[in-house]
């Protein structure tokens, strides 16, 4: 009975000292119960032991372990009360005081790249900085995309396959028109569609590994004819002048995009209305063997080396009919003229001894009109694409140059003019099979004239005609489409060529049939393209006949959402051209000679690539790394000689294959904080070849090394810096036992641009940038310009001043596969420039 | 004439106070929400959004979810092949979000409404709100600012994880969880198919919550439960049937012009998991 009563005992004194229960009431200062107040026990080391809430009676019932210290009472407006236990009764009514409740905010991330499905979408409110003006300028800053020199936009190192604005084709492959003169306010989203396939009834069909940009612009922008007009004026070494006028319209039925732009102060204005090669297909006219003089330091902006006067006039408009066909003509104009100055030191690899010095005083000047007209059905079942393209210049060079003391006059026109029709036709069958035509027939001629050191005129005259025709077959069979082609070229080429006692014309015709079937798989993640191309070519010229095999493969798998992997292999045949044919010696340049073997070459490319990809757009991170390796084979030997003071370039009878390797990594990570961008490219490539150094083959290998490193940041709202760095390093390797190594010559550039955004209307920017190398003989250059600038809502008042330190001279060595340069380049002198730009 | 411009002025001041209570401050918790049914096809998450008022009422629902307009235009047109397979690519090219409502204490205090979407019925239920067993743990860490601390619990058939605030006295979270002595700022199941993360905190204005629309359907949360499976396992022939129970017919043809009546069962992970489910 005792020990009944003792466990009965220790049993109730657990239960007391384990459990304990808490009941009452909460009111406020009116004595009003209060509902939904959190009840929360707590021991010493404010654990929770136990939690309730209030009924709408204001009561309570908690039941806590032990070790129960304190009672917490809690509820938005009003006032926490604590009361420890030891000092509450059950049963209590606990009275709470009002209190005003500020809630502790966080703002939500707006989204800067959202995804759905294969579209990303880069909000340009998120990636502007407070210094950028033109779309481009915040195209820069997304990750994952990248703008070359040329204004050619890259996405995941590839280039853009369309750029389109609302969805519709205005500026075909003369976007950098629009990118480079959009004002980026005027736009609110820039759409990158992957994998894009431009073509609507292929879409599906045959995949595409590009992508295509689309330009979502603001509401305000859209429906209403917009323009600027820019106008400036300057003092340096002569009066400086800037400008330009635009207009552009953007509807569902019509755009158009047109400007006027003038400018001597430097800026490069004809690049924007170059064609961007990524988009045109196989090229067809003939490229000459002249070109104008033109002296650009490497890696220099134009503004500091371009001693222009440039004018432009360019045009594009597109129209939807109510059929929704789009029909485009876009037409430019462009004079250009450009003095060069240039000091150059040219040293042979296979020439011992021999060192050449060149000072040159020249003007390039390029007169050039370009039109095209296109009818474009892009329909789901039916696409059919008529362009028609012109071009005409009236390109010349003139100067004189002082060669190892002696001076000569230069004189050289590398005229062109060529005509090009292309159709293309598909039709999609009742049965899904898609049946396609197309045909490019291009005529070209270009008579050129150039001045040589022996003081004669050579006459140089080209003329081509090209024609390819292809019909194809594309099937169906459950994931996988099956293509057929069959296709017939006719290529024909006349050279005449006219100089002192030589006077001799030179002719090629090839005929090319061909037949390629190709598979193209798509399921799930595995995109697959294969084909294999049987190619019969016909040299009736040169009584040859050849027959080849051509494989083409390119598989892409993504691994998963964020990563995805591609190889490719290609092998693929180089086109015989009259201009790598001819066998006579032809003056390429006022002291160069060269000549090819007059034979046919069987010259083709092994080109296998692999490459990675990894996206994560929510976190604003991209990554590529690509590797690839080329072999070039049958590469003609050249044997250099010097005969004073003629450089002459003769084809030997040996033949060898060239490898070149290529490493890339392309590193980009933007962060919501300070509206920071980082982007990072590594790239290394090995390049193999040979010469011919007295007489004995020796092999070489050229690395090159390109790091760039670039920060953009905007740390508060009155600052933002774009921080860049880059370096080049390029070294020759002896694989052959009697010849060394070269030296390492390494380069770098390193800039930083700081803006300043004192009141909202006003800016201040000063851009520093240093070059040095590694070669102590060259000396490193400092520049530094700035620029205030005063925004209001339709006008922009900007004042500014280049090259503040003067700096007129830069020196730069490089080294090439055959020979090694110093040249030292004239810059352009102190310059201040007053300009206004108002929205029109 | 004077009197006549100060009595207007009056007049307009009180209509515009009037105008003005109308609505009413709200605490809004924005929450990002991966759901690894749409996770996997997207590299964003869902942006959710919990809306608290002061007499307890709160809302829970996709910011994205409610760009409805691709949906109800198909209620509202006539339905015609061509329009419906536009539709159809419409809805699929929309900034997708969870369809879900869940609103609390509402229609009365302590009851749960839920408004989905099934296909083309506007469904909802109303039940008890049912509350978590926590258990509270000793881990602790910062969301947005406020100390949170963990409890788990097992509920509705999936093992839940949460981090609630005691700074926030509220009895409330995201999606259906609540009873913790704080809100809830994230939460996520065991095997991680549903995460809600609190990214957004602030006070803002919203309309208060009015009647349920008259078009929606009531039904019971079971029979919910069956509907959302049924349609899973064959959303065209849930689609067709719901259409012919209207009194219209369609056809609907793939690319070879050959007739669909049904689409492959999808796997959808259900966050309210059912005995009969296997994930």
């Amino acid at each position: 009975m005792k020990r009944f009563i003792i466990t009965q005992l220790i049993i109730l004194f657990s239960f007391l000292s384990f459990a304990q229960n808490f009941s009452g009431k909460v009111v406020d200062n009116s004595g009003k119960p209060l509902e939904a107040v959190s009840v929360i026990v707590t021991d010493a080391g404010n654990k929770t032991l136990a939690f309730g809430y209030t009924k709408s009676d204001g009561s309570f019932a908690v039941n806590a372990k032990e070790g129960a210290t304190l009672i917490n009472f809690s509820i938005i407006g009003f006032e926490k009360a604590s009361i420890a236990t030891k000092d509450f009764k059950d049963g209590q009514t606990v009275t709470l005081n009002s209190k005003s409740f500020v809630l502790k905010e966080v703002k939500v991330r707006p989204d800067k790249i959202t995804q759905s499905e294969d579209t990303l979408n880069y909000s340009v409110s998120q990636f502007q900085q407070g210094q950028d003006r033109s779309i481009a300028d915040v195209i820069k800053n997304m990750p994952g995309m990248e703008i070359s020199q040329s204004g050619q936009i890259s996405f995941e190192g590839k280039p853009i396959n369309k750029f389109y604005i609302e969805g519709m084709d205005l500026m075909g492959n003369k976007y950098a028109q629009a990118s480079e003169n959009l004002q980026a306010k005027k736009v609110q989203t820039v759409q990158v569609v992957q994998n894009h396939q431009p073509i609507k009834s292929l879409r599906g069909v045959q995949f595409s590994d590009q992508a295509a940009i689309n330009l979502v612009l603001k509401e305000d922008a859209k429906n209403t004819w917009a323009g600027t007009a820019d106008i400036g004026v300057g003092v340096g070494k002569e009066l400086l002048y800037d400008g330009r006028l635009m207009a552009m319209m953007f509807s569902k039925k019509h755009q158009n995009l047109s400007m006027y732009k003038a400018n001597n102060a430097g800026k490069d204005i004809a690049h924007e209305i170059a064609d961007l090669a990524s988009l045109l297909k196989n090229r067809q006219e003939m490229n000459g063997l002249l070109s104008n003089i033109t002296v650009n330091a490497p890696n220099l902006d134009d503004l500091r080396t371009n001693f222009n006067t440039s004018h432009t006039v360019a045009t594009n408009e597109l129209i939807r009919t109510k059929y929704g066909n789009d029909f485009r003509i876009q037409a430019d104009w462009l004079w250009n003229r450009q003095h060069g100055e240039l000091y150059r030191e040219t040293e042979y690899t296979d020439l011992n001894g021999i060192l050449l010095s060149e000072e040159t005083s020249v003007s390039a000047i390029n007169n050039r009109f370009k039109t095209d007209l296109t009818y474009k059905i892009n329909k789901d079942k039916v696409y059919l694409n008529n362009q028609i393209h012109g071009y005409i210049d009236f390109d010349r060079s003139y100067g004189t140059t002082v060669l190892n003391g002696k001076a000569t006059r230069q004189n050289v026109q590398p005229r062109k003019r060529y005509i090009c029709e292309d159709f293309e036709t598909l039709k999609t069958l009742r049965n899904g099979n898609v049946l396609n035509f197309s045909s490019q027939t291009t005529y070209s001629y270009l008579p050129g004239q150039l001045l040589t050191i022996l003081g004669s005129t050579e006459h140089l005259n080209l003329s081509g005609f090209e024609s390819q025709n292809t019909l194809s077959f594309r099937q169906r069979i459950k994931a996988m489409t099956i293509k057929y082609e069959t296709g017939i070229n006719v290529k024909s080429q006349l050279m005449e060529a006219n100089y002192q006692d030589v006077n001799v014309s030179e002719s090629y015709n090839q005929q090319n049939i061909y037949i390629t079937s190709s598979v193209n798989y798509e399921h799930n993640s595995l995109k697959m393209n294969a084909s294999m191309k049987v190619d019969l070519l016909n040299a009736s010229s040169l009584d040859n006949l050849r027959f080849t095999l051509q494989p083409r493969i390119n598989i892409k798998y993504a691994l998963s959402g964020t990563t995805s992997l591609q190889t490719s292999y290609i092998y693929s045949e180089t086109a015989n051209s009259l201009t790598s044919l001819y066998n006579t010696p032809i003056f390429t340049s006022y002291r160069t000679q060269t000549y090819y073997s007059g034979k046919f070459e069987n010259t083709g490319l092994h080109h296998t690539n692999i490459s990675f990809n990894y996206k994560q757009p929510v976190r604003g991170n991209f990554m590529t790394l690509e590797g690839s390796w080329i072999q070039r084979i049958n590469n003609m030997l050249f044997q250099s000689q010097y005969e004073n003071p003629v450089y002459l370039r003769t084809p030997t009878d040996h033949r060898y294959n060239a490898d070149t390797y290529t490493l890339r990594a392309h590193l980009s990570k933007s962060l919501y904080w300070a509206k920071t961008s980082l982007s990072l490219n590594v790239m290394h490539n090995w390049n193999g070849y040979s010469l011919l150094i007295a007489d004995n083959i020796t092999d070489w290998q050229l690395q090159n090394t390109n790091i760039q490193f670039r920060v953009t940041m905007t740390p508060a709202k009155i600052l933002s810096y774009e921080l860049r760095s880059e370096l080049n390093t390029s070294r020759q390797f002896a694989k052959t036992k009697e010849h060394t190594d070269g030296d390492r010559l390494t380069d770098f550039r390193h800039s930083i641009d700081l803006y300043l955004f004192p009141t909202e209307k006003c800016e201040v920017g000063l851009k520093n940038e240093i070059h040095h190398s590694s070669d102590h003989s060259v000396s490193s250059s400092h520049f530094t310009d700035a620029y205030v600038s005063y925004k209001q809502k339709r006008y922009e008042l900007r004042l500014t001043a280049n090259n503040l330190l003067g700096k007129e001279k830069f020196e730069r060595r490089t080294i090439g596969k055959t020979t090694n340069l110093y040249n030292i380049y004239h810059l352009r002198s102190r310059e201040i420039l007053l300009s206004i730009s108002i929205d029109l | 004439m004077k009197r006549i411009i100060l009595s207007l002025v009056l007049a307009l001041t009180v209509i515009m106070a009037v105008a003005q209570t109308d609505s009413v401050q709200i605490y809004r918790f924005t929450y990002e929400y991966c759901d690894s049914n749409v996770y996997a096809k997207r590299n964003y998450p869902d942006i959710m959004r919990l809306e608290i008022q002061s007499n307890g009422i709160s809302e829970f629902y996709s910011k994205y979810g409610q760009d409805k307009s691709a949906v109800n235009s198909l209620n509202a047109t006539g339905i015609s092949q061509a329009e419906l397979m536009a539709q159809i690519e419409k809805i699929k090219s929309a900034k997708a979000g969870v369809g879900y409502r869940i609103m609390k204490n509402f229609p009365e205090q302590g009851k749960l409404t839920m408004i989905d979407k099934i296909a083309m019925s506007e469904l909802y239920y109303t039940e008890e709100i049912a509350l978590p067993e926590w258990t509270l743990a000793d881990d602790e860490k910062e969301i947005c600012g406020y100390k949170c601390k963990q409890a788990k619990a097992y509920f509705l058939g999936r093992h839940w994880t949460a981090w609630y605030a005691e700074e926030l006295p509220i009895n409330n979270g995201p999606w259906k969880l609540g009873g913790l002595p704080g809100l809830i700022l994230e939460a996520s199941d065991a095997d991680n198919f549903f995460h809600f993360t609190c990214v957004g905190i602030e006070t803002t204005q919203a309309e208060p919550t009015r009647k349920l629309d008259k078009k929606l359907m009531k039904c019971s949360h079971k029979e919910f439960d069956r509907m959302e499976r049924e349609y899973h396992s064959d959303r065209m022939a849930f689609l067709l049937n719901q259409i012919s129970s209207e009194g219209k017919t369609i056809t609907v043809m793939d690319e070879r012009g050959n007739e669909v009546k049904s689409s492959p069962k999808d796997d959808h992970i259900f966050i309210e998991k059912t005995q009969d489910d296997k994930r």
